[in-house]
This record gives C-alpha cells, structure tokens and sequence, in this order.
C-alpha cells in the first residue's frame, strides 16, 4: 500500500496526481465493495456495500441491514465499524487512523460523522448520494471544521456506473411482500447511460 | 425549373420575447473586488476593443446576504435584486397539562440518568425515547462509549437499536399467532420499497399520530411493544440531556422521530450546526425543541 501512502492534499484541497497502479489497485478494492452490495441486493437490502482496508488488507467488511434489523441506521459503514471494534478482534481504535473506506456509495450524513469520530483516513467511493450525502451532495461532514472527530479527505467516482446499476436495479424490483406494494410495471431498468467496463463478476 | 437557385442563405432565427427584452436592457458585469481583480477588470476591458472604451467602472457596495426585515430589503432593493420572504411565524406551542407532566418527567429523567452516568465517569448523554399516544417512556440509554470502548455507541444510537429490537420481537410473536400463517422465508424483504407513510409533525395539542396504529388502548399498558408505529421509530418522541451529534441527529431522521426534546445545546450538535430535523433536502423533518429547566419547567421551543 505504499502508493496509497504517497497521498498528499495539496493547500488548495486537491489531491496530487496518483498513478495507474494505486487506481487499479483503488478500483480492486472498489469490486470488494461491490461485491457486499451485491450481497445486501440478493437479501433485499437497499444495495451498498464497503470494506475497509489497512496496509494493503481488507480489515472490514459490511453491507446495509437495515431492514432485516429493522434499524435504520444499521448502513453498511457502521455495521463493518461495529464488527471490527468487537471485542475479539485485532483491529483497535487507533488503527483507524491507517485505514481508507471503499464504499459504493457516498455515505450519508449519519455516516459521515461516524467515520470523522472513529478518525478514518480517507474516503473512497462510487456514486454520489443525492438525498442523504455527507460528504458533498447534502452537507459535506467530511471537511466542515468544528464538529465531532477530524475531518478527512473523500473522493467519489471509483467503479461510480457499477453502483448507480445496482441501485436501479433494486428500485426498480417490485417488493410483494410490502404492505401495499407499488406497481413497478412501467419501470424499465435504464442502462445505456452508464458505461459498465468492469462488470467481470 | 423556373426558380434560379442564387445562393445560400444565412437564416437568423428571429428572437423570442425574452431575448428581446434581455437586449434591450444594458448589459451589466459584476465581480467582487479586490487589488488582484481590478487589474483582471481592466485586462478584461482592454480585450474588449473600441465598444468598451468609453466603460465606465464603478465600486458599489452591495448587501451579499438576503434582507431578513422589510426595512433591509426596502433598502436593499435599491442596489441590487434581493428576495425578501418573511421568516415564518412558527405557531406558540401549546401542551395540555398530561402532555407537559409527561415531557417534564421524562426530561428530569434522562437529567437524573446522565449526572448518575457522568459520576461513573462517562461523558456522554441519556436519552429516552418514548410514545406520545401513550404518553410513556419505551426504552432508555447512557452514553455507552466508555462502557463498551467504542465511540458511536451513543445513547441515541443505543435507544434506536432497542427500538428495533422491540419490533423485531414483536414481529417474531406475531409468526407464532395466526395472521402470519404464510410468513415465509422472503418476510426479510418485507420491509419498505414503498415509503412509508411521512411521519407528520405531530399536533402537540394531542390529536392521535396517524403513524401509530393501536386499535385497543386497554391493553398497552403492560407492552411496551404496542407503543410503537411499526415503523422504525416512526412518531416517537426522543429526551436527551444533550443535543445530539451529527450522527445521532441524521439516525434520528433515518428512524422517522417525531419530536426531539433536548436540554444542553451543543455547538456541534446535529441541530445548533446543521438543523438536520428541518432541512428541505432531507426525507423526514422533525421537531426540535431545547428545554431549559425553570422553577416552573417550561418548555421554550
């Protein structure tokens, strides 16, 4: 992960260029994510997932659950969190401060000032979210001075159409079991403006 | 054919009203000024050849925020176009006297909870949430990050997960009686593709939340399940001896509240920092309130 390290925030806020292979390498941890989202779509979870990664290695791992849970605040983010701080596990507090976020999608505003209070490094992800983002399309939690935690460097756009198709596709899907479940029929899943390149799963 | 074709033509499509009516007002540029800019002004005037000679430039000073009295944007008016719109008038709360007993017993509690709580040396809030149908508390929390070394387990955050526990248990009881006869392994999809109904802020006068469907008030006291809406936290009411972070206020929101009642403000907090409970981009809005204890212990919105 030494490119990784190699990460500066120039004055302006503007990350120095990085080179091909740390994007790979971003863009691989990226399918790791995509992978959990995948798996909270097959559990009919709103489809987001993460991993969290420290000196080259997947250290956490979450996806949403808030249905299944019936918490709503159960988001991929905080149910990885939850499990790398359990007791039993090598991974501490501090630990943190090494460690970057892939997510699918940008995190909301709960989330956003979670990963400022458990003092994440940095903050990978695919697609903006435009209801409830935390780090630029709602308010940005990520960089704003004077709140809880420090503040850390985000980006957005990493694997961005793969996690935008999978969302369509999970709102597009019509839920039976609802309780007055709304007719999906006119829905089509819009593809043809998203450029999936990577979809080799 | 008896048409000669002569050339082309240059066709000008003929200009729309608005267009119109923008050329006929001169044209102004504006920037804000500093010593770098003036001389980027002048630049910019000297590229723009022999029509812009004459130009003339001048500072103005001019309001860079929106009036917020009539007598500012009167003002205002003058120099520049600014949109006056009168701060809405929120309605004086009124609470009957069950319904203030019950909002000051639950705001002396979580008091009581968080000085217990910070003489073990934990720093957090306590919060309560509770059903303004049934006017009780459902459930209660200390911060718990000291307890359980992890920094998000506030007391809100605890609160919710014990909501959801409470309707998780409800929802196993259920299968066990007669209306889920044909619950299957897809009940974990269940849940809610179709939004559900908007938790309305709440009359305060009293009148029953059209979030909480409980058809019998006989029996619920006993059951702390039967207070809530099925929702989430949809319509509850939540007590905090803090205002709450950032995070707690946007859980808040994802679980749908109804009202919050907090006592200290906090400079960071997710209401005092953001106003997380009224902002139009978000989803759900709830009611805020900052409770100062008074030998009488009334509520100021």
């Amino acid at each position: 992960m030494s490119d990784i390290k190699d990460i500066s925030i120039n004055d302006s806020g503007t990350i120095k260029q990085i080179d091909q292979q740390t994007r790979e390498r971003r863009l691989e941890y990226m399918q790791e994510a995509l992978k959990m989202a995948d798996e909270a779509y097959e559990a009919s979870e709103v489809p987001v997932g993460c991993v969290f990664v420290q000196n080259d290695r997947i250290v956490g791992q979450g996806r949403n659950e808030t249905n299944i849970t019936k918490n709503g605040s159960r988001h991929a983010e905080l149910v990885a969190i939850d499990r790398m701080l359990a007791s039993g596990s090598n991974f501490h507090l501090d630990d943190f401060k090494t460690t970057d976020l892939y997510v699918t999608v940008e995190p909301c505003i709960m989330c956003a000032s979670a990963l400022r209070q458990v003092g994440i490094r940095s903050v990978f992800y695919g697609c903006a979210n435009d209801r409830f983002g935390g780090c630029e399309s709602v308010l940005h939690v990520s960089s704003d001075q004077g709140l809880d935690g420090l503040p850390y460097y985000s980006e957005g756009g990493y694997c961005r159409d793969e996690a935008v198709l999978m969302l369509r596709r999970f709102y597009v899907r019509e839920n039976t079991t609802a309780p007055l479940p709304r007719k999906k029929a006119n829905r089509v899943l819009k593809t043809e403006d998203l450029d999936i390149r990577r979809s080799n799963k | 054919m008896g048409i000669e074709c002569r050339g082309e033509y240059i066709l000008n499509r003929v200009l729309v009203e608005e267009e119109k009516q923008r050329l006929q007002t001169q044209d102004v540029y504006i920037c804000k000024i500093s010593a770098q800019q003036t001389s980027r002004i002048l630049q910019f005037i000297a590229l723009q050849g022999t029509e812009w000679e004459s130009a003339e430039i001048s500072v103005q000073k001019v309001p860079s925020f929106p009036p917020y009295t009539k007598e500012q944007f009167d003002e205002w008016k003058q120099l520049w176009p600014v949109a006056y719109r009168p701060l809405v008038q929120l309605k004086p709360v009124q609470l009957d006297d069950d319904e203030r007993a019950y909002i000051n017993e639950n705001l002396s509690v979580v008091s009581q909870l968080q000085a217990k709580s910070d003489s073990e040396g934990n720093r957090g809030s306590a919060v309560i949430v509770g059903s303004p149908k049934a006017r009780e508390a459902i459930v209660q929390s200390t911060d718990m990050t000291h307890t359980l070394v992890h920094p998000l387990k506030h007391a809100v955050m605890c609160c919710i997960s014990k909501i959801a526990d409470i309707e998780l248990d409800k929802k196993k009881q259920g299968c066990f009686g007669d209306q889920c006869t044909n619950d299957n392994t897809n009940d974990q999809s269940e849940v809610q593709l179709v939004p559900a109904k908007r938790a309305h802020t709440p009359d305060i006068a009293g009148t029953p939340l059209v979030t909480e469907q409980i058809s019998s008030a006989n029996d619920i006291e006993d059951n702390a399940m039967e207070f809530t809406s099925g929702y989430l936290c949809g319509g509850l009411d939540v007590f905090s001896s803090k205002e709450p972070c950032v995070m707690c206020c946007m859980a808040l929101v994802h679980s749908r509240i109804g009202r919050l009642f907090f006592i200290d403000p906090s400079e960071s907090g997710g209401i005092s920092y953001y106003s997380i409970n009224s902002r139009k981009a978000l989803n759900h809005n709830f009611t805020a309130f900052q409770c100062t204890l008074t030998s009488t212990q009334n509520l100021t919105p």
